[in-house]
């Protein structure tokens, strides 16, 4: 077991490698100077060069590379943001949280909901709320998730005027981007409950468990929901790393201040530090989380340990 | 039937051809029926559509703008005047368009990627493999959206890093097939009795991949529809006047009081359209192969 | 000094107030004949500041809505319509411009220019302290422009404050006089001089040159609290400002990027204020809500269609004006605008009062003749080629409009969007373009410093946004820059702009409102007619905001 989280961790070093050359580079393969782009018009082209040279973005490419990995590795400086001179650990502290705050609202509210309902689909198969259920499902992934959150803006802060529309000033202000945000993981995990709990039930353990007269309702919540929760608590895992990066669209529709928001702006804005920063973070906080569910997993199943890639 | 006899005796398979059953499961699956049939009207309305409307998607009349639905416009007019209708129609064309080239480019190059791993195993096993782990590493669209803001917001550069970012699931498939079939009695007796491998590996592995792979594509079908729409919708895809439906949602949101119509219905067509290919897939999976039979 | 306590009751009526302020206007012109012309502006001799209005109450929050944030808040460094509007808030100038697009004193209370134009003389006023308490002297603006000027500050306005004016040196003979000595002269000196911020040496260097502008310390109206990146920036009232207490306790500023986001927040009450509100459609629907009050007035920016005169075959004067005829602004201004726009003329907008010269004619929209003068350049069918576009509202909504009138010409245009506005500006990588023009200093010397003054580009390479190089359009502009008498300029301007319309350097399409947007709560609140400026206090110019 050790070993196993052992070989994984150093599989890491190379991943992380990789996806700091991609960070990096992504920026620098644009034409566009995020200096005279900050600087506008009437920008004297000594300025502009002086700016480069100061933040180093005359150096040849794998100097400015290796500085990079050297400021942010080792030193653990992101560096500061070009558009407004800002330390970017500042920026990504202050937004990182509340892209978080906002994954966990999602989560929560896709597991209150898809739970239950998967655990029923399972237990009452082809009844109308399992059909009901699993075209929502379908229908939930099929959405795309900026024209969801138009839809709920429009809903409930145009028509309705029930919810603020943006920013992040109060509890209310999240219930809009987490519903929208939560859509994708609610459809997933319904599924996933249902065909878990379909499987579960068909095991030989429940069987016996009915045969030994236990209550119906023992079976399915003790015994059986328990087992299906394996997968289940995988998947969650997995869509939560996810929604740390892939909440930006959200996050830009709702104007939340989070860090996708933060790196879409910055995209934009080719604020070089800004998006390097923000992606590793991104990056690293889904591969941790993916590792951690492996590592799960790889309790609960020891054949994944040796079934080695 | 014929047909199917000749390709039988062309791949010598385990058991039961996968394309047959692809073909037979498709037939029995309400699911994957329905799929078929959405996806299939929207592909021609697509496809023939914009031969059949009078007007083109780039045609204003500024007195017009806003227009709620009508007779003569369907769908109603945008910020411009342009039939909204119309405009789906054509974005519809570049939804399938983005969606068949970035499943076939990714296919292949996942295909091949995933042949050469697993046949080969060591090294380029390893290599591809980190590959694959460090494209994986970016969640959801944030790659796609850093490349394609830095290199220029258009279809092919779309197309382009969509294809160069989605192959691995393709090569996670292909290779592991590959690598239960290496150990099978057959391969070996195959290759004792001079087989080249390459023939081996390509006469038993492809049949056998049809199936995850047929399903895989269907699905992602959907998502680079979804990524296509979403990459335009900010601005990084396809930018106006193109009529991506991504494009038309997004001019329609400074105006959702006063002209809902115009997001509300071209999103409404991106649904239909993903779900079409959802269900189709779904359809697919849970009728070919029980193994697969996940999420 | 007179400071506005906080519930005094005026003892300067309304009438008291005429009263002075017609004596004043009588001595200015005593002695401005007494002085022959050397003074170029009345100088508001007393130093009164005006009241508020009566029922003006003080207290509350006023909370605005801005669509992008500022990049800096260091006088030194700004560039964009955001951060000044915020810097104007934080710090004072020497003078200030009016709504009427006159100066008025400010951190100045008087100024006076010598005969040749080249040394400016600005007399502070005494008792102004900055919000850290530190007391304003004239060594403070001294500091405050070298700091601009030294070229190891790297100071973002470095290269518009030597353009437009070549400071030779700068003395503080008192620690309430400065003395500013040009290399040359310049009418719109008191302008450009006027303008920057001032801000004291010891809060700088506490911070640092990195950090001030996250920490900026002036003299303005508002103190600064906190900025919280991408969500709110707020600054409270200045208890001791020179001018009075602002009316409101603290003003918030959110950075709600989407317009139809702004305005949901605005009708749910959540926010008071859009000072540049981008929805025509919804403005249009807000003029009959009772409870709010839509601004719309006559604006400075114009809306330009450049051409790059180095491409075939904008070379060509033919084609240029080929395709002047071929705009049909009228549905410009209703297409992309819907009608908060007005068809433009030429340079010189509506906007700027009196300087704007209805008799300066255009090329209508012609589209026989455009085709006609097509042929005759050796385009019987037109042509294709690349449109550069920005694309952001309402400049992307122009170009489409036009692309599509260009093609009922025979002229194709591809539109490309602007990956990089080192494109437009930099390199010089294009067709053509058409973008937004607005004045950085109340005078219409700024446009044709940016549209035509070819000396310019060739030093600096920069602003002469079309790299037009005519002699006579030259000779216009520099006329303009030494003629004191203001009909006599006006009419150096409109020779100006006649040469480029007849020319079609460039198509001036539409003058553009100016639109903002508040809740019937909001009392006294004046749009500034130029994106580059907003005024919530500023009692010298009459701009009193308070909130119900």
């Amino acid at each position: 077991m050790l070993n196993y989280i052992i070989r994984r961790i150093i599989l890491l070093i190379p991943i992380m490698l990789g996806v700091s050359l991609i960070a990096f580079s992504i920026m620098h393969l644009t034409p566009e100077d995020p200096i005279i782009k900050m600087l506008g018009e009437g920008a004297s082209e000594e300025l502009v060069s002086e700016l480069r040279a100061e933040l180093g973005l005359d150096d040849p490419i794998h100097i400015q590379y290796l500085a990079f990995l050297e400021r942010f590795f080792v030193k653990g400086d992101m560096g500061r943001s070009i558009l407004n001179g800002r330390p970017v650990m500042s920026l990504i502290a202050g937004k990182l949280p509340n892209t978080i705050i906002l994954a966990f609202t999602a989560m929560f509210i896709a597991i209150i909901v898809s739970i239950p309902i998967g655990v029923i689909s399972a237990t009452k198969p082809n009844s109308l709320i399992d059909n009901l259920s699993r075209i929502g499902a379908l229908i939930g992934l099929s959405l795309p998730g900026f024209w969801l959150a138009l839809v709920l803006m429009y809903l409930f802060s145009v028509h309705f005027k029930l919810l603020p529309p943006s920013g992040f000033y109060g509890p209310e202000y999240l219930i809009l981007p987490a519903l929208a945000l939560s859509m994708r993981e609610l459809a997933v995990l319904t599924r996933i409950t249902r065909s878990s709990m379909l499987e579960v039930i068909k095991q030989d353990y429940v069987i016996m468990a009915r045969s030994k007269g236990l209550a119906e309702r023992s079976v399915i919540y003790k015994h059986a929901l328990r087992n299906a929760l394996i997968p289940i608590v995988t998947v969650a895992g997995l869509q939560f790393g996810r929604m740390l990066g892939g909440a930006f669209i959200i996050e830009t529709v709702f104007a939340f201040p989070g860090i996708g928001w933060l790196t879409v702006d910055a995209i934009r804005g080719f604020d070089y530090p800004v998006v390097q920063a923000s992606i590793m973070v991104m990056t690293t906080a889904f591969v941790l989380a993916n590792l951690l569910v492996d590592i799960i997993y790889a309790y609960l199943d020891p054949k994944i340990r040796y079934d080695q890639d | 039937m014929i047909k199917l006899t000749k390709i039988n005796s062309i791949f010598r398979v385990k058991d039961g051809s996968e394309l047959q059953l692809v073909i037979r499961s498709i037939r029995k699956s309400r699911i994957s029926i329905l799929g078929i049939i959405i996806v299939a009207i929207l592909i021609l309305m697509g496809l023939f559509g914009p031969l059949l409307v009078s007007n083109t998607p780039y045609e204003m009349d500024i007195d017009d703008r806003l227009a709620t639905p009508s007779l003569e416009a369907p769908f109603g007019k945008d910020e411009f005047g342009r039939d909204i209708f119309t405009r789906v129609l054509y974005g519809l064309r570049i939804s399938l368009t983005v969606g068949i080239v970035v499943v076939s480019i990714s296919g292949t190059i996942g295909v091949f990627l995933g042949l050469v791993a697993g046949y080969y195993g060591g090294i380029s096993d390893s290599l591809i493999m980190r590959l694959t782990d460090i494209i994986l590493a970016f969640p959801g669209l944030v790659l796609a959206l850093a490349v394609a803001a830095a290199i220029g917001p258009n279809i092919i550069n779309v197309m382009l890093i969509l294809s160069f970012t989605w192959w691995t699931s393709y090569a996670r498939i292909v290779r592991g097939e590959v690598l239960s079939i290496r150990e099978e009695d057959y391969v070996t007796a195959a290759k004792v009795m001079g087989v080249k491998d390459w023939t081996v590996t390509f006469r038993h592995v492809l049949p056998n991949v049809i199936g995850p792979i047929v399903v895989f594509a269907t699905l992602q079908m959907s998502y680079a529809i979804l990524a296509e729409a979403s990459l335009s919708f900010l601005g990084v895809g396809l930018r106006p006047p193109e009529p991506s439906l991504g494009v038309i949602i997004n001019g329609g949101k400074e105006f959702l009081r006063v002209a809902p119509h115009v997001s509300a219905l071209s999103g409404f067509v991106i649904m239909l359209l993903v779900l079409g290919f959802n269900l189709l897939g779904d359809g697919l999976r849970d009728s070919l192969d029980p193994k697969m039979r996940r999420i | 000094m007179f400071n506005l306590k906080k519930n005094a009751e005026s003892t300067l009526g309304p009438i008291n107030m005429q009263n002075k302020k017609v004596l004043g206007i009588i001595a200015v012109a005593i002695i401005v004949v007494l002085a022959g012309g050397a003074l170029l502006i009345p100088s508001l001799t007393s130093s009164d500041i005006p009241s508020a209005p009566s029922g003006a109450k003080m207290g509350g929050t006023l909370t605005m809505a801005m669509a992008s944030e500022p990049n800096y808040l260091d006088p030194a460094d700004w560039w964009g319509s955001s951060d000044i509007q915020m810097i104007d808030q934080i710090f004072d100038s020497l003078i200030q411009f009016g709504f009427d697009f006159k100066p008025y004193p400010r951190l100045a209370e008087s100024w006076t220019v010598s005969d040749d134009g080249k040394v400016w003389t600005f007399n502070l006023r005494s008792g102004v302290k900055f919000h850290d308490g530190h007391e304003l002297t004239s060594a403070d603006v001294k500091y405050s422009y070298e700091r601009i000027l030294d070229p190891d500050t790297k100071a973002v306005r470095r290269s518009a404050l030597t353009n437009n004016a070549k400071i030779e040196s700068i003395s503080t003979p008192d620690d309430n006089t400065v003395i500013f000595t040009l290399k040359s002269s310049n009418v719109d000196g008191l302008g450009v001089l006027g303008r920057e911020y001032i801000v004291h040496k010891d809060a700088v260097d506490k911070w640092g040159r990195a950090d001030f502008k996250l920490h900026p310390v002036g003299t303005g109206p508002f103190v600064f609290d906190e900025w919280v990146p991408k969500e709110k920036l707020v600054l409270v009232a200045n208890e001791d400002y020179w001018q009075g207490r602002p009316y409101i306790d603290s003003l918030v500023v959110r950075f709600i990027p989407e317009v139809g986001t702004q305005l949901a927040e605005l009708e749910s009450g959540r926010i008071d204020l859009i000072g540049q509100f981008a929805s025509y459609d919804e403005a249009e629907r807000l003029k009959s809500d009772p409870n709010m009050q839509v601004f719309q007035s006559k604006g400075t920016r114009i809306m330009t269609f450049y051409f790059n005169l180095d491409r075939e075959p904008f070379d060509d004067v033919r084609v240029r004006q080929a395709i002047a005829h071929a705009i049909d602004k009228e549905e410009v201004v209703k297409g992309a605008y819907r009608g908060f726009a007005t068809p433009a003329t030429n340079v010189v907008p509506k906007g700027m009062g009196e300087w704007f010269d209805s008799n300066v004619t255009d090329l209508e929209y012609d589209p026989e003749k455009s085709k006609a003068l097509l042929k005759e350049a050796g385009f019987p069918n037109g042509f294709e080629y690349e449109y550069l576009i920005l694309d952001r509202t309402p400049w992307r909504d122009v170009a489409l409009i036009v692309q599509q009138q260009l093609s009922e010409v025979g002229i194709k245009a591809q539109l490309e969007p602007m990956a990089s506005s080192k494109k437009f500006y930099g390199e010089r990588d294009f067709w053509t373009h058409n973008g937004g023009l607005d004045l950085q200093y109340p005078s219409p010397d700024n446009y044709f410093f940016r549209l035509g003054f070819s000396e310019v580009w060739e030093n600096n390479g920069c602003c002469d946004l079309g790299k037009v190089i005519d002699s006579d359009l030259d000779a216009a502009i520099l006329a303009s820059q030494s003629e004191l008498d203001p009909a006599k300029r006006k009419a150096y301007y409109s020779e100006a702009a006649q040469i480029i319309n007849d020319n079609a350097y460039y198509v001036i399409i539409a003058y553009e409102d100016i639109l903002s947007v508040a809740t019937s709560n909001v009392n006294g609140f004046q749009p500034w007619p130029a994106r580059h400026g907003m005024v919530i206090h500023n009692p010298i110019i009459n701009a009193f905001t308070y909130v119900d």
